[in-house]
């Protein structure tokens, strides 16, 4: 793979009676994962994306997901290939 | 890419997550190896360039340049999130088009206020501004310079700036762009609690049952908070969040109680509130009979227009809006009897249901709640009135001072409080609360900084819509600002604002970073350097006063704020700018330059650059051959320590992620007023409210009055403007980032899709907002983030492109001089369906 990869995390806060039909929605984004959760309607997302922008259009679409009410940035990096050793 | 490499990224990325979410950490990835990366690059500490929240970021530099940002994990404010402006951080210092130059309008080799910009040195950008300054001085005198800085000055910036136009060039002519954000808010304290400034804290989020949001959308202008705000609602299922506003917004997401309504209307629903507390019996009589006293504000006080608008013609009380007599209890309560909860509903349009429901999250004893606001409240002809109505609230309840119950105004900039406020930029304060019309508080700051007696001026200078006023009338002639861009963000710009830059005799210097609007409406651009390009520091919203220290050079000739300041104060002497008799009162000032009088000053200058912490930058040190920010932060420190405003040593803050003021025995505080949390209440006293003489806050007595003006046949829709998210204020630096400038390139009109489909448009037809003041166009957004009701439209103010501050009225608040940036009357006409 000669791309570089962005993989950023979010904490993402939902209503807890609306928790399951908003991970549902959330696993239909592309290059989302969901790391963690609590019942309270914490979850921690993973995001992959070849490009910076995606992750600002993900976070959007995360936000606009009924039930999701804040999406908070953690961390990024960025996976250089020239720092790949196979 | 190896899986396992990029795996690991993600379990990092997940871990970090956790942490800062209180999640558990799972232990596949807790023991985690830095990336190589990341050990190569020199990480510190400062606060975030943008809001006022003071969201502490590491910062990454490698080769003199900023490489990578993230959320502070130590810092209280933030513990580790980043919202994505603070994300995008390490990107603002980069645009192509940052200024590196000074630029003069020039033809045929001389500046003429007709010419193109051209590159010219320093040294012919202050030969210029000295001429200029010195013709005005000596034709019309100090009230002919003005100066416009920022709440995004640093503490020393606006202090030297402060110091320099007040102690230096007599002219009490500066003010900040917190004018138009934060003045309000300053009153409303002022006038309540005889201080300024929030009693509570950031910590008052995990410690209430309640959160009121009045005028204020969280969810996109301080994400972080929002974030603590929502952990707490869903972590206690108990804890209510209400939330009101002219329109629908992203905060509603998380309200229990939702209230949408009409423009102005908050006055009755504070009004109303304070009677149902008494109606109900739920004023806590032991405290306001202990700590409050009552009065009435003079009311019909006009809209802050110019002198001969009808509208100031008619109000009684114009000349004097600030001020109130006594009253009783009884006749408080007599004075918000007629705000039932049936007239209440009827003028507001919200149902009388919520109105109670909100009414009884603040009557309830058992509930402590925490009251947000913004710019809904500042932002409103009546601003400083809403400021002290929601007090009347929290003092009739006893709910403040203590964790938990607070009344908290939050601010939009990063040192709003640190600098505009906290240094006294304004055109009326001095620092620590002091005044320039007190003749006790001018020998203050006389005494302070060294000067004979009779130096600073009794008579309040120009606020910021008065600047612009007082340029296009010819009284105000050299106009120098910093750190801000009032061609964009300032209201009425093509009658009140532009006229007056551009006016021959005029001569307009912008201090900037980036080619703003207002720049390219200047005579004289100075390239500033910006953020960690210079060691600085900021105050936030909850009176925690940041440091960082200086990472990298500003590119070219690019030169702080501060050096501007200092080294253009050596072009003048005393005998220049201050009159005979002045002098005549300290001989020994005689014909040395401002520079010396005010800076190199025996204290200013008492301590030498070997007191810097080693392996940092200091350009300004080593241009002036002492430690210039030390010097200045405790000349500062002097107006407040002892006086409720004690700062720490100069030192200590380079460690700290903050510290909360008043810092006392080296402690901070972080609740102000009450007994065994703050030092200067005395012991068995409770609470005191020591702002004031008689330690007591005022609960006032204030009516609902109309705004300046509504829509009618002509202009039939209201207009409001604000904020998004992914841009800063007039978006200078977050439109110069790829990443937000694409995610949002345009400010759209947010419209309710029945309105567009009224006027036959749809989502995404271009259409003409027109004011009687001037048009702009723009797209029609029905389905974003805003979701106004009928008749009400709302614009943000980011895009350079689309000046909607055309369109905006220059009404003010009387009392604070802030503009109403969310009221005015507008009609639509559609330009293209699309």
């Amino acid at each position: 793979m000669d791309e570089p990869l962005h993989i950023a995390s979010l904490l993402v806060h939902a209503r807890p009676e609306l928790l399951a039909a908003v991970k549902a929605n959330l696993r239909l984004l592309p290059g989302l994962e969901l790391h963690q959760e609590s019942p309270l309607g914490k979850m921690v997302v993973v995001l992959e994306a070849v490009h910076e922008n995606q992750i600002l259009e993900r976070i959007e679409q995360i936000s606009n997901v009924p039930g999701v009410l804040n999406a908070a940035l953690i961390y990024h990096e960025l996976l250089d290939p020239a720092g790949d050793v196979e | 890419m190896s899986m396992t490499r990029r795996e690991f990224a993600k379990a990092q990325a997940a871990a970090i997550a956790a942490a800062a979410g209180g999640l558990p950490i799972f232990t596949s990835a807790s023991n985690l190896v830095t990336e190589a990366d990341m050990v190569t690059l020199d990480w510190n500490k400062a606060p975030c360039r943008f809001c006022g929240t003071g969201c502490s970021v590491m910062v990454a530099t490698r080769d003199n340049r900023v490489v990578a940002t993230h959320g502070d994990i130590k810092a209280e404010v933030n513990r580790g999130l980043n919202c994505v402006k603070g994300y995008f951080l390490s990107k603002i210092m980069y645009g192509v088009d940052r200024l590196t130059q000074p630029l003069l309008r020039m033809k045929n080799g001389q500046y003429d206020k007709q010419g193109e910009f051209q590159a010219i040195s320093w040294e012919q950008a202050f030969d210029i501004m000295e001429q200029k300054y010195k013709e005005a001085l000596k034709n019309k005198g100090p009230e002919s310079i003005g100066m416009f800085g920022s709440g995004q000055w640093t503490v020393w910036e606006g202090y030297a700036a402060n110091k320099l136009m007040k102690g230096g060039f007599r002219s009490n002519n500066i003010d900040p762009n917190a004018r138009h954000c934060m003045a309000s808010a300053v009153m409303g304290f002022m006038r309540t609690f005889g201080a300024d400034e929030p009693m509570g804290c950031y910590d008052d989020i995990e410690a209430t049952d309640a959160f009121v949001l009045w005028g204020s959308n969280m969810a996109e202008m301080h994400p972080i908070l929002w974030t603590r705000v929502t952990d707490r609602r869903l972590s206690q299922p108990h804890v209510k969040v209400a939330v009101l506003s002219t329109f629908e917004h992203r905060s509603f997401e998380l309200a229990d109680i939702p209230m949408v309504f009409k423009p102005q209307t908050d006055l009755y629903i504070l009004n109303y509130i304070a009677n149902h507390i008494i109606e109900s019996g739920a004023v806590n009589q032991d405290f306001i009979s202990k700590h409050t006293r009552f009065a009435k504000g003079a009311d019909d006080i006009g809209y802050g227009l110019r002198p001969d608008n009808p509208l100031e013609t008619r109000a009684k009380n114009a000349d004097k809006a600030n001020t109130w007599t006594d009253i009783s209890y009884e006749q408080f309560a007599a004075f918000v009897k007629p705000y039932t909860l049936e007239r209440t509903a009827k003028e507001t349009g919200v149902s009388a249901e919520r109105l109670k429901a909100l009414a009884e999250l603040y009557a309830d004893p058992k509930r402590k709640v925490v009251s947000f606001w913004t710019m809904g409240f500042n932002q409103h002809t009546r601003g400083v009135w809403a400021n002290n109505l929601i007090y009347n609230i929290h003092l009739l309840t006893g709910k403040i001072s203590e964790p938990g119950n607070s009344p908290f105004s939050l601010t939009g900039q990063p040192s709003a409080c640190g600098t505009a406020r906290e240094v006294g930029t304004f055109s009326h304060r001095l620092p620590a609360d002091l005044v320039v019309t007190n003749p006790k508080h001018r020998a203050t700051a006389e005494k302070i900084w060294k000067l004979p007696a009779g130096t600073v001026q009794e008579k309040v200078g120009f606020h910021a819509v008065q600047q612009s006023r007082m340029l296009k009338d010819g009284v105000l002639n050299v106009y120098w600002t910093q750190a801000s861009n009032n061609m964009q963000a300032g209201p009425n710009i093509m009658q009140e604002v532009l006229p007056g830059w551009r006016r021959p005799e005029n001569f307009v210097i912008v201090s900037d970073v980036y080619p703003t609007v207002s720049a390219q409406a200047a005579d004289l651009i100075l390239p500033s350097a910006m953020w960690v390009e210079k060691e600085g520091a900021f105050g936030n919203a909850e009176r925690r006063t940041q440091f960082w220290h200086q990472l990298v050079s500003a590119p070219g000739d690019a030169r702080s704020d501060l050096w501007q300041l200092l080294e253009f104060s050596k072009r003048f002497t005393t005998d220049e700018v201050w009159p005979a008799e002045l002098l005549a009162k300290a001989p020994e000032y005689k014909g040395k330059t401002l520079f010396e009088v005010l800076f190199k000053n025996g204290q200013v200058d008492q301590f030498p650059v070997e007191q810097m912490e080693v392996g940092y930058k200091n350009d300004e040190a080593k241009a002036f051959g002492f430690y210039v920010q030390k010097g200045l932060f405790e000349e500062y420190a002097q107006f407040g320590r002892g006086h409720g405003h004690d700062l720490a040593d100069f030192d200590r803050y380079h460690s700290e992620r903050g510290l909360r003021w008043p810092v006392v025995d080296g402690k901070e505080t972080l609740w102000r007023y009450r007994e065994g949390l703050d030092p200067y209440v005395e012991k068995g006293s409770e609470v005191q409210f020591y702002g004031q003489p008689d330690k007591k806050a005022i609960i006032f007595a204030l009516p609902y009055e109309p705004p300046a003006e509504a829509p009618d046949a002509d202009y039939p829709f209201w207009l409001s403007t604000g904020r998004v998210l992914e841009h800063w204020h007039t978006g200078s630096m977050t439109q110069r980032v790829e990443e937000l400038y694409k995610a949002v390139p345009d400010a759209l009109v947010y419209m309710h899709p029945e309105d567009a489909r009224a006027m036959n448009a749809r989502r995404g037809s271009e259409v003409k907002l027109i004011s009687r003041r001037g048009e702009i166009r723009a797209r029609i957004e029905t389905r974003g983030r805003n979701k106004p009701p009928r008749g009400l439209v709302f614009v943000p103010f980011f895009d350079a492109n689309k000046l909607i501050n055309k369109v905006t009225l220059d009404a003010t608040d009387p009392i604070s001089k802030q503009t109403d940036y969310k009221k005015c009357a507008i009609r639509i006409e559609l330009i293209s369906v699309a």
